[in-house]
């Protein structure tokens, strides 16, 4: 089988770089039967790697442990599902995954565009497939997973049990997805650039990919966070830590880029802005992969260290200079066609957006590569806490806010006075009052108020929008608020879509702003039969346990919580010992979302800290994370709202051109 | 149209400029340095400000506080070593020969007191790899 999947990543790279030429050639040669060639040969790469990842998934089901990848991620007692998800584990095995992934993509773009965008394609294929070239080319010379041991272990070592999580088997995928995604509408874009047609032809084809790609990088971030805070036990679910970091800042850079296409839909603007974002993103997703794959960085999340390093490096200056020299080249073609008449206009919001999204991303890249440049240039360790982020990052989190409410409302070109009172004079009046009755509540923390005074202010604004079009429908179709509501927004999926990734956005700060700014601690070492208190809840120490498998041991503490007196749930934080690594593991129990009945207000977070087996003294850990639940609920939100925004128009079947036109205008409209 | 433009672009580099020279600016206001234990140790102007070391947690130097939060131990480097009490409960991947970052500061007693831990696990396989570098600071940490 090993065999098997050796000769596929060998034949995968030869069928690459036989596509880069032909796509090429036919270019060139304006010669229709290579070009096709090409095409065929992105299907070919995504069939071969299949192949060669099944056949590392059935090495590692059948405990292949000649194969060193195999029996550094796995061993005979591993559960299936982690045998599966350790095809990922390690270096060379997300690698494949991630060129995979892209080959998918490539055959997907291939097979849907076999009679549309025959002037782009041959740019895309060979740009797709010259990307692939580049992993495949890293996988048979760098990082094979088919490398053989000399001998063959008689066991694995396994994954490491902070890995065997069912997270491990959806977080990483849903990162690559999205990482990678992001390469389809780069090609394009480069397509566009190499044959000079730059209108807004590679942006309205790509629009899906780029919410595709954009949906699973957030998804990923998300889970991400979620899995730290169920599973690491310091009670919060973003650190700033590099690898985090590497995945937000393409995140970012992809959001500025599908809010800023709509302007260059709407209005000729931001074309070169447009390319520039797609460059940047897709350069941050390589250096997000960089960064999770070759260790450059000492952080919880990195693998390995490894030779990838001048590798990806020269790649990523390649990709950099190609991209910019032929921007360049077209620059005179990529005039505006309109400009910026009032700072009171959607299109200067959409400018203080995307100013926004870039000052934010320039933030976060600072201050992950500025500790690995020093590093490797000065040969000095230094390193940046937390608050540097959160003093930054939270102002531009608010500004980015108010824009978020303005944005969507505020009239195109010159908002008048009277346009201004029309939209916002009831958002602001309702964001005012919810701030009044926070400070009354005894909110005293400034920044979560005025997060807390914005928040209601986006929500208020949206929920004016749906109001307003919901009426309108009432009246003219005679409609009930249901219907009226519901076919208001399948008329325009696009905009409604997006409000709906606002609201989940909304909440998502909500929960944020309240996690951090009142989120309390506290330390406890207590004997059975006592008990200690956080905030409104008490906890009584009422028994023990402990308990043997064949990896591990567990030790267990019942806690039964009782909410300003009553009874609300028993909580059982354990502490896992495992025997083969001797390193314990804490499993950390919470009365929160996923509670019956569902806590939505404050999470109860508790850890099992230690034990004395002298004293029987236990020491917990409590932590109260007011809101947090709403960072969850937010994700749900936003998954919602992205469908909808992606729905087809099945509902205006004729003149399908017309009301796709039509669609486009009528979200920025 | 033109000067507008040219006015709109001028207006954004501003800002963003003015923006990026805050945020650089603030960055070296709050960066900590590294800091090997040999070289805290030979370098007095170290021991008065918050810093961090890095390095292993020597055998058997691990004393739990009685009451079960917070540990002593020291941090060496093989040759020179640091007392440290840190005063929070510790990360599962603390142990002992284990390596590990420590923030914080000297105390009166002469007792690094950190604030801050960071502990490592290499895996086997990393393990073996790091020894046969020899460096510390790019080791691969457990991973996720």
């Amino acid at each position: 089988m090993a065999d098997l999947g050796y000769a596929c990543l060998l034949m995968a790279l030869l069928c690459a770089v036989w596509g880069v030429l032909s796509s090429w050639l036919g270019h060139q040669m304006r010669h229709s039967e290579l070009v096709r060639s090409g095409e065929n040969a992105a299907v070919a790469v995504a069939t071969l790697l299949g192949v060669a990842c099944l056949s590392l998934i059935t090495a590692f089901l059948r405990n292949d442990f000649s194969l060193l990848y195999v029996a550094q991620n796995s061993n005979t007692t591993q559960p299936a599902i982690y045998k599966i998800a350790a095809l990922w584990g390690g270096q060379s095995g997300s690698l494949m995954l991630w060129v995979f992934i892209l080959s998918v993509y490539a055959a997907i773009v291939v097979v849907q565009n076999r009679r549309r965008h025959r002037v782009l394609m041959p740019g895309v294929t060979g740009t797709l497939l010259g990307i692939s070239t580049f992993f495949l080319f890293m996988l048979q010379f760098v990082s094979n997973p088919f490398e053989p041991l000399p001998r063959a272990a008689a066991e694995g070592t396994g994954l490491n049990p902070l890995l065997q999580n069912p997270f491990m088997a959806s977080h990483p995928p849903s990162l690559y997805l999205g990482y990678v995604g992001v390469a389809v509408p780069f090609a394009f874009a480069l397509a566009a650039l190499m044959a000079g047609r730059l209108d807004n032809e590679w942006i309205t084809t790509t629009r899906r990919w780029s919410l595709f790609a954009w949906f699973f990088l957030g998804i990923g971030i998300l889970q991400g966070g979620y899995w730290a805070y169920v599973e690491l036990g310091w009670g919060g679910y973003w650190a700033w830590d590099p690898v985090e970091n590497a995945s937000l800042m393409p995140w970012l850079t992809m959001t500025a880029f599908i809010h800023s296409v709509m302007i260059q839909e709407k209005k000729g603007m931001l074309k070169v802005w447009n390319l520039l974002l797609i460059i940047m993103t897709f350069c941050l997703s390589i250096f997000g992969t960089f960064i999770t794959r070759s260790g450059v960085i000492s952080s919880v999340h990195s693998f390995t260290k490894s030779s990838l390093g001048p590798w990806f490096a020269t790649f990523w200056v390649t990709i950099v200079l190609v991209s910019v020299l032929l921007l360049i080249y077209r620059l005179p073609r990529l005039r505006t066609e309109n400009s910026i008449e009032s700072l009171l206009s959607r299109e200067s919001a959409f400018l203080f957006n995307n100013i926004l999204f870039i000052a934010i991303a320039f933030t976060v890249f600072w201050g992950t590569v500025y500790p690995i440049l020093s590093e490797a240039i000065q040969g000095v360790k230094v390193s940046i806490g937390p608050p540097w982020f959160n003093q930054w990052i939270v102002p531009l989190g608010l500004a980015l806010i108010f824009v978020t409410g303005v944005g969507p409302l505020i009239a195109w070109r010159r908002a008048s006075g009277q346009n201004l009172i029309r939209n916002f004079a009831g958002p602001i009046v309702f964001g005012a009052a919810v701030g009044a009755i926070c400070f009354v509540l005894g909110v005293r923390h400034f920044r979560a108020l005025l997060s807390f005074v914005l928040c209601a202010f986006v929500l208020a604004t949206i929920a004016q929008e749906l109001w307003r079009g919901t009426r309108s429908r009432m009246a003219s179709a005679g409609e009930g608020f249901l219907t009226g509501l519901t076919s208001l927004i399948l008329r325009n999926k696009r905009r409604y879509g997006g409000y709906l990734v606002h609201v989940g956005m909304v909440m998502i700060f909500v929960g944020i702003t309240g996690s951090s700014a009142f989120q309390q601690e506290v330390t406890a070492h207590i004997k059975r039969g006592e008990s200690f208190t956080i905030g409104p809840y008490s906890m009584l120490f009422a028994d023990t346990g402990s308990s043997h498998d064949e990896h591990k041991d567990v030790l267990s503490a019942t806690l039964e919580v009782s909410r300003d007196g009553q009874r609300v749930d028993t909580l059982r934080p354990e502490k896992y010992y495992y025997r083969a690594t001797e390193q314990p593991t804490t499993e950390v129990a919470i009365h929160g979302l996923f509670s019956w009945p569902p806590n939505l207000g404050d999470d109860l977070y508790t850890i099992l800290v230690d034990n004395d087996p002298q004293g029987g003294g236990y020491t917990f850990k409590a932590y109260l994370n007011p809101l947090i639940s709403w960072i969850w609920l937010g994700g749900f939100v936003v998954i919602l709202g992205t469908h909808v925004a992606v729905l087809p128009e099945w509902a205006r079947v004729p003149a399908k051109r017309l009301s796709s036109a039509v669609e486009v205008s009528g979200v920025v409209s | 149209m033109r000067r507008q433009r040219q006015k709109l672009i001028l207006g954004g580099i501003i800002i963003l400029s003015g923006l990026g020279a805050l945020i650089v600016y603030s960055f070296n206001q709050s960066l900590v340095y590294d800091h090997s234990v040999a070289e805290f140790m030979g370098n007095p102007g170290l021991q008065r400000s918050n810093c961090r070391i890095y390095g292993k947690v020597a055998a058997a130097s691990v004393v739990r506080e009685p009451g079960g939060i917070g540990v002593r131990f020291t941090v060496t480097d093989g040759t020179h070593s640091v007392p440290v009490i840190y005063a929070r409960e510790v990360p599962d991947t603390f142990k002992e020969e284990g390596d590990v970052v420590v923030e914080g500061m000297l105390n009166a007693e002469g007792v690094f007191a950190a604030h801050h831990l960071l502990a490592k696990c290499p895996s086997k396989y990393e393990k073996e790899a790091q020894e046969a570098e020899g460096s510390y600071g790019s080791a691969g940490a457990g991973a996720i």
